[in-house]
């Protein structure tokens, strides 16, 4: 990576700039690792356990993995061929659908959301090591009142003198994971099914909703969404490979296929053994040592992930003028600091409010990406102004009206609504036809269209956005 | 078209990418094989599976 300055004494990989063929040197391999260790983390537990809720282990893993891989197939699409076209980040990747004003909305969708993941995740992070501490003995019953702030608060700097590194600090970090995340994350996958495989049999999941059709189409659904929360993410990684054919596979096996694959630990725990936590489940099949592994491997994979959020959202924040000027070092710590407050101050809080918080983040997703596979693909012919990108004067080709682009605006409006009609994502109550058709690709169907219709009647004729 | 003067050097990173010899190719065929398998056909067989 280039070690030429770009403001203060920043890496260009450290900023929102783009990164020139010459600095993009991570191939597939490389690119792989860091998906993989991006996306293997608690929240697949969680994943696993709400399907579970609904369905048995074959249908639930169908519908898990094939609803991930439609996600991962529409992230990809949406910001893949922008990012490594450019050598940019998803927000940059946003800007010639939102316009050099209105892509702060993206901006805030991704801080958003990257601050609630990693909020969570450090939080777990905090409970696995107070849980290994009392596991071997090294602290008391108890003691996680003051373990667990501390070790979030630690597991916190560890994130920012990793990512003083800026990129190269992830990708060193993620290839010391990588090992140890895949083979305990095969072994527990190989534990549970041969020790349970007959519970697994017989296990009927708990909250079926009596019609199988619905839980079926919920399970997908779970898969499709938990996916879309990639968007965010994938940019700041895919933009370090040269081509969009160096990231396809990466993209589509390194970040798509681990969360459904370590979601059916989540799946089988909570049908065989009524928890999806593995530190629980692994002390009762093997004692404390295997729940000891397990707890180590909640905390490294967590590690790794909130490494590369952190990263994600510092690189998006960058985009903001006045953080753009700021060093480095104080961009990660606006990434950072909202976290351990979180995770330190106000965890129950945000346990409590944690679901309503990212129900409402998740369901823009779907429109999101549909808008930029629409720009890309049917709009641009798959070329974008990249001067345009970085012109924020009302001259540039995506200032649209006051640097907003009201075919954007509109399809999430009404890929939202459309969203919140099919599936209300706090009470899981639906309407015809989500049964039949899932809510997130609908929603991302109805966004894709307006945003066509919009731009061919209202932006094109206007001569406005570069068309 | 463009008012702003940009910082020099992202000037000369935006000059290079305008280059079309300058930027990362997009999807190969086979990259479009791959998508379509494990983004679309792929799930489809699995959501059969399951089912049946």
């Amino acid at each position: 990576m280039s070690e030429e300055p770009i403001q203060s004494d920043d890496t260009v990989d450290e900023s929102a700039w783009p990164l020139l063929q010459s600095e993009r040197s991570w191939g597939q391999f490389e690119l792989w690792v860091v998906l993989l260790v991006a996306a293997s983390a608690t929240w697949c537990y969680i994943i696993g356990e709400y399907v579970g809720y609904y369905l048995n282990m074959k249908m639930g893993a169908a519908a898990m993995i094939a609803g991930s891989m439609i996600g991962m197939f529409l992230v990809t699409l949406a910001v893949v061929p922008s990012a490594t076209r450019y050598g940019i980040d998803s927000i940059s990747s946003s800007k010639p659908q939102f316009g050099n004003k209105g892509w702060v909305i993206t901006v805030f969708l991704q801080y958003t959301s990257i601050i609630g993941w990693n909020s969570l995740l450090l939080i777990f992070f905090g409970l696995s090591v107070a849980q290994f501490l009392t596991t071997t003995g090294i602290t008391a019953e108890g003691s996680g009142v003051w373990v667990v702030p501390v070790a979030t608060a630690v597991a916190c700097l560890g994130v920012y003198l990793v990512l003083l590194k800026g990129a190269s600090g992830v990708e060193r970090v993620t290839k010391i994971l990588f090992l140890f995340i895949v083979g305990v994350g095969v072994w527990m996958i190989y534990m549970l099914l041969t020790n349970e495989s007959e519970a697994l049999a017989a296990a009927k999941p708990a909250y079926a909703s009596g019609s199988l059709l619905w839980d079926y189409t919920t399970g997908l659904e779970i898969g499709i969404v938990s996916l879309l929360s990639w968007w965010p993410y994938i940019g700041a990684m895919v933009r370090e490979s040269p081509n969009a054919h160096t990231a396809t596979l990466p993209s589509m096996l390194g970040m798509g296929l681990p969360v459904p694959i370590l979601s059916i630990i989540g799946l089988a725990a909570i049908l065989a053994l009524e928890t999806s936590d593995p530190s629980a489940w692994l002390v009762e099949l093997g004692g404390p040592v295997y729940g000891s592994i397990a707890l180590l491997f909640v905390i490294a994979a967590n590690f790794g992930t909130a490494v590369i959020g952190v990263y994600a959202s510092a690189i998006g924040l960058k985009h903001i003028p006045a953080i753009g000027k700021m060093p480095w070092k104080v961009a990660l710590l606006l990434g950072l600091v909202p976290v351990a407050f979180v995770g330190i101050v106000i965890q129950d809080w945000f346990f409590n409010n944690f679901g309503t918080f990212l129900a409402f983040i998740g369901v823009t997703f779907a429109p999101l990406v549909a808008i930029q596979i629409v720009d890309y693909y049917l709009l641009r012919n798959q070329r974008l102004d990249i001067r345009a990108m970085y012109d924020n004067s009302p001259g540039s080709s995506y200032a649209y009206w006051a640097g907003f682009n009201p075919a954007a605006l509109a399809a999430m409006v009404a890929g939202f609504f459309t969203y919140i009609y099919l599936l209300d994502p706090l009470t899981y109550e639906s309407n015809f036809p989500y049964e039949y058709m899932t809510a997130a690709l609908p929603t991302a169907v109805v966004g894709g269209v307006v945003y066509l219709i919009v731009t061919k009647l209202v932006v094109q004729p206007a001569k406005l956005g570069g068309y | 078209m463009a008012e702003t003067t940009l910082p020099p050097e992202l000037e000369r990173r935006i000059s290079e990418l305008e280059d079309p010899a300058n930027q990362g190719d997009g999807f190969t065929g086979a990259d479009w094989v791959w998508l379509w398998v494990l983004g679309v056909i792929g799930p489809v067989l699995l959501l059969i599976w399951g089912w049946v």
